[in-house]
């Protein structure tokens, strides 16, 4: 809102310079940006917080400037209108249908208004302030709103319809041509100002054409009212229509402003233009104004904000803010102005106190240490380590939105219908909470790899959302997601070669291993996301914790990825559950370990763990590790016949191993190999 | 017994043998050999005493002699050996390093990470929260009502069956003083949801840090001290912290903290748009609604409250100008943090 210094001027005289002012009541809680020099004027904006609905007016923000640098405010008088002016015999009526909506209207009858052109130092203020002069009734109607922050309205009485005035909803089909020019379309909803032809204004929102002050208008209908906010707030959001009025209005007006505000507008109107005759009062229900106080002890006041202020220090501050102020025994009781609708509470009045005195002044202490109540374990330890863990792996973090696009799961066979699902999107493709990180990250890579970064590697620890239901709020699980694509080791001294799914398993079983999961294994499964070829389950024991795999090549296609994409993805909160609690020290042997190498020949089907478990099972406790390092296929080798290499690493805690023991066992391996496997030695 | 043609002998053998010395072991060996406790000179030396008197001076003239001349030609070719330049290496030592694979944590998280450690240092305790609420621990709990322009400044994602998207992190707050009664510090890091245009400033998803700390006695003093604390250990001990009034539902007295501009030290420019501070946090103390929404009398405990915003706190840090980079998750820009 802007406000006019010189105008300003006129209810609290302060001489410091315009930047002073602003940077002042900027640290006071009125944010004011520095004035800006127009005509002889200085501007100054202010943002206005919606709790304050007092400061929408001059004389609201002449008052805070009271207050922030102690000095004396002078509020024109509210003046009656002139009693010498002779009395209208015109009557209104004015029937408010829900006093709950409109708990006071009031309008007075003005015969025979000169038509003037508005007054030199009300035109400066107007247009000081970015508004256009229109006619000098309209004009008083903004001036007194923007002086006294009370919206009023002008009629042109002699095209009111009848001579009552209604204040109702609106009724279905009705329909008003507002002063913007606009038609608006009115609903039950929608308070209205109304004849016996209809609706001629949106209450406390904006006035009709029909009876619109324009040059020919003679005699007057001044409408000053108390609309209750949340009525006014409603049509103005739903209609999109706003102003001056209704910003107030939604705020609250001063109930006692109400009166003040009418008098000030006929006690222009009567001294520039001057008015032939004045109606009594036409007035409905009474101003909602409800005394107040607050009970505030000085005690209180240092309990809050930790430093003992004065008394007379309280009184003062209080005092230049508009509030009474009286002793009573060890307490202050605070009388709580009509303009003041904000101030409820005794901390409501520790603030005011607080911001007058300078927040720059209290002091700051730090608050001692102390033993807090146990709180359950968050989960943020584990899913900072398996970041770093992931990050060590050289995978990057990624972070993606919440809301996908609903169309790409369904191409996939997804079920959508359930998920958790906004009704005001921002964009209509984002409308779906993700079930699944896999969307995400393959997004990442298409991005990725359309600007010409080609070996990606991502991770994302994010949470999935689950099934919304009446009852019920949605499941949100943290889950690991991996996506890899394009080619590893690229130096000048590896070969390089593409990643492929075992990377990416390597991860996984890393992971596994680094939180303590022990049985981590890979099952053959048909997840949609994944191709057929290379589609896994991960488990932990019987459970499913997750899938790891090749990205379906439709899937793949669909986004114009030229290339193979390997996937996994880990519901970390299950697999928290089935971390193994404690870590326990095994003592290694003294006596030196004996390594053998066993290169087989084994038919292509026998699967690689199928093996090693019986190679482990076969060699007995003394064998402590063994490794498969080589995996051939060719040509010269037998049909339907692999090679797989396998290190065995032996060791005894009791003894060295001699060579007959270790060959002993070694025999009885390849024995139980053939036996099982047809597998040979090479 | 000793004759002159053994020492002559010796004195031969050892010219011989020294000519086919090619490095400083069998330099050493050799040296050993004539020269050590068992060595052949020193053998020599030792028989000097069964030699008559008589001759004895000239004999041992000769073998001084002769180990003088060996121990002289032993250091003369230690020395060559020493000197000799070592054997040059055609290695390109300017080859790049082969560097381990090493992925990063994204910058939002990397500014997570950095705030929530000054705050433990503190002794808050960071707690996590759902992120589909109920318009209780959104608006309702936080002294929001509804139908109020206050609402305007916290619009929010509806579901389809009448929840939300938090708009604020404080919903972990009100949900953690349900389930504990205070004393209580902690501090909430996570998503939160807005419908904000999309634009280089705005994103309908961002994250956020609030942090709560309940007792009998913490005050607003404590409010400023521990904020304080908090911008200078992020962002240096010179930094200055201005503390200015403001509005909002669940806190009074509010806040907002600027902190002066790391940048051109509160000079002005344009990270701060020449103002020379920097909007940082919202804060203030807990409103007694709020804790009575909760079930906390009031009238026993109060506290504080505070936020901020990660992104915009990381954008300032970095000179990031477009807060849609950090979800489009370019390798380019993720590999500058």
């Amino acid at each position: 809102m802007k406000v006019s210094l010189n105008w300003l001027k006129d209810y609290v005289n302060v001489n410091v310079p315009a930047g002073e002012m602003a940077h002042r009541l900027t640290m006071a809680g009125l944010e004011a940006k520095i004035p800006v020099s127009v005509a002889g004027d200085s501007v100054m904006d202010v943002e206005i917080t919606s709790n304050r609905p007092d400061w929408l007016s001059h004389i609201g923000v002449a008052r805070e400037i009271s207050a922030v640098f102690g000095k004396k405010l002078i509020l024109p008088a509210a003046k009656k209108p002139d009693p010498k002016i002779e009395k209208s015999e015109k009557a209104f009526r004015i029937a408010v249908e829900n006093l709950r909506l409109c708990p006071y209207y009031s309008a007075v009858y003005l015969e025979d208004v000169k038509n003037i052109p508005t007054p030199d130092f009300m035109k400066k203020r107007l247009e000081a302030l970015g508004l256009r002069p229109i006619n000098f009734l309209v004009d008083v109607t903004n001036y007194v709103l923007l002086e006294t922050g009370q919206p009023l309205h002008a009629f042109d009485a002699d095209l009111i319809q009848g001579d009552t005035i209604y204040v109702r909803p609106a009724r279905k089909g009705e329909k008003l041509i507002a002063i913007d020019g606009k038609e608006y379309d009115l609903i039950s909803t929608d308070l209205v100002i109304a004849d016996a032809g209809g609706p001629i204004a949106i209450a406390g929102v904006m006035g009709g054409k029909s009876t619109e002050i324009n040059p020919r208008t003679k005699n007057v209908l001044l409408e000053s009212a108390f609309f209750d906010p949340v009525a006014v707030r409603t049509a103005s959001r739903r209609l999109s229509l706003a102003s001056d009025s209704s910003y107030r209005f939604e705020r609250k007006v001063d109930p006692a402003g109400v009166d003040q505000g009418r008098n000030r507008a006929v006690d222009l109107i009567s001294a520039y233009a001057g008015i032939d005759k004045i109606s009594k009062v036409f007035k409905t229900g009474k101003p909602p104004v409800s005394s107040k106080k607050i009970n505030l002890k000085p005690e209180f006041i240092s309990k809050i904000l930790g430093v003992r202020l004065n008394a007379a220090e309280i009184s003062g501050i209080l005092k230049y803010l508009g509030l009474g102020v009286k002793k009573s025994k060890s307490m202050l009781v605070v009388d709580i102005p009509s303009f003041r609708p904000d101030l409820i509470v005794p901390v409501d009045l520790v603030e005011e106190i607080a911001r007058i005195y300078g927040y720059d002044h209290l002091p700051e202490s730090l608050p001692a240490l102390q033993p807090l109540a146990k709180m359950e374990d968050a989960i943020f330890p584990m899913l900072d380590r398996v970041k770093h863990l992931a990050a060590g792996a050289g995978y990057d973090e990624v972070i993606n939105f919440s809301l996908i696009h609903e169309e790409n799961l369904l191409k996939t066979g997804w079920n959508t219908e359930t998920l958790t699902r906004i009704i005001n999107p921002m964009h209509h493709e984002l409308a779906v909470m993700r079930p699944t990180l896999m969307q995400g990250l393959v997004e990442n890579i298409q991005r990725n790899l359309n600007v010409g970064n080609q070996n990606v590697s991502f991770f994302e620890v994010g949470r999935v959302y689950g099934i919304e239901t009446a009852n019920k709020l949605p499941e949100e699980i943290w889950h690991l997601g991996l996506a890899v694509t394009g080619n590893k080791l690229l130096n000048w001294k590896d070969k390089g070669r593409a990643v492929t799914l075992y990377d990416l398993k390597g991860v996984i079983e890393m992971i596994a291993e680094e939180l303590s999961v022990t049985d981590l294994h890979f099952v053959e499964s048909h997840h949609p996301f994944l191709a057929d070829h290379a589609n896994l389950e991960i488990r932990v024991g019987l459970e499913p914790v997750g899938i790891l795999g090749e990205l379906k090549e439709e899937i793949r296609s669909r986004y114009d990825i030229p290339q193979k994409v390997y996937l996994a993805e880990v519901n970390l909160e299950l697999l928290a559950k089935r971390r193994s609690s404690k870590k326990e020290y095994t003592p290694i042997s003294k006596f030196p370990a004996i390594q053998r190498d066993l290169a087989l020949l084994v038919p292509k089907q026998v699967k690689a763990v199928a093996l090693m478990d019986e190679v482990r099972r076969s060699a007995g406790p003394l064998m402590k590790q063994a490794e498969l390092f080589d995996v051939f296929e060719s040509d010269k080798l037998p049909s339907g016949i692999k090679s797989i290499g396998i290190t065995m690493h032996f060791q005894s805690e009791e003894k060295t191993l001699s060579s007959d023991e270790i060959n002993s066992i070694q025999e009885k391996v390849l024995s139980d190999l053939k036996a099982r496997f047809g597998a040979h030695l090479r | 017994m000793l004759t002159i043609e053994q020492i002559d002998s010796i004195d031969k053998e050892f010219e011989d043998r020294l000519g086919q010395v090619g490095d400083a072991r069998s330099l050493e060996a050799l040296r050993i050999e004539f020269t050590g406790k068992k060595g052949k000179l020193t053998l020599l030396l030792k028989e000097l005493g069964a030699i008559p008197t008589a001759e004895r001076i000239e004999f041992g003239k000769r073998i001084n002699d002769l180990k003088t001349r060996v121990e002289g030609q032993l250091k003369e070719y230690a020395e060559k050996f020493k000197q000799s330049p070592a054997k040059k290496s055609d290695a390109d030592l300017t080859l790049p390093g082969i560097k381990p694979a090493a992925g990063k944590l994204h910058p939002i998280t990397q500014t997570i990470q950095k705030i929530l450690s000054i705050f433990t240092k503190m002794g808050f305790e960071a707690v996590d929260g759902r992120e589909i609420e109920t318009e209780f621990y959104n608006f309702t709990a936080l002294n929001i009502p509804l139908n109020h322009p206050s609402r305007d400044a916290f619009d929010t994602f509806y579901t389809r069956h009448g929840n939300l998207l938090r708009s604020q992190t404080s919903t972990v707050q009100i949900r953690m003083m349900q389930k504990h009664k205070p004393p209580l510090k902690i501090v909430a890091p996570g998503k939160v949801y807005r419908p904000d245009t999309v634009d280089a400033s705005h994103s309908f998803m961002f994250h956020q840090i609030e942090g709560l700390m309940v007792d009998e006695k913490t005050t607003f003093s404590d409010l400023k001290g521990t904020l304080a604390f908090f911008l200078r250990e992020l962002y240096g001990p010179s930094t200055k912290v201005r503390f200015r009034p403001h509005f909002f539902p669940f806190t009074e007295p509010s806040v907002e903290v600027d902190m002066s501009c790391f940048m051109c030290r509160g000079k002005g420019c344009h990270v701060c748009s020449r103002t020379g501070w920097i909007e940082v946090l919202g804060a203030g103390s807990v409103h007694p609604n709020v804790l009575e929404a909760v079930g906390i009398s009031s009238k026993k405990y109060q506290g504080f409250a505070f936020g901020l915003g990660v992104e915009r706190m990381t954008m300032l840090r970095y000179g990031i100008h477009d807060i849609r980079l950090f979800f489009e998750n370019d390798v380019r820009f993720l590999h500058q943090f």
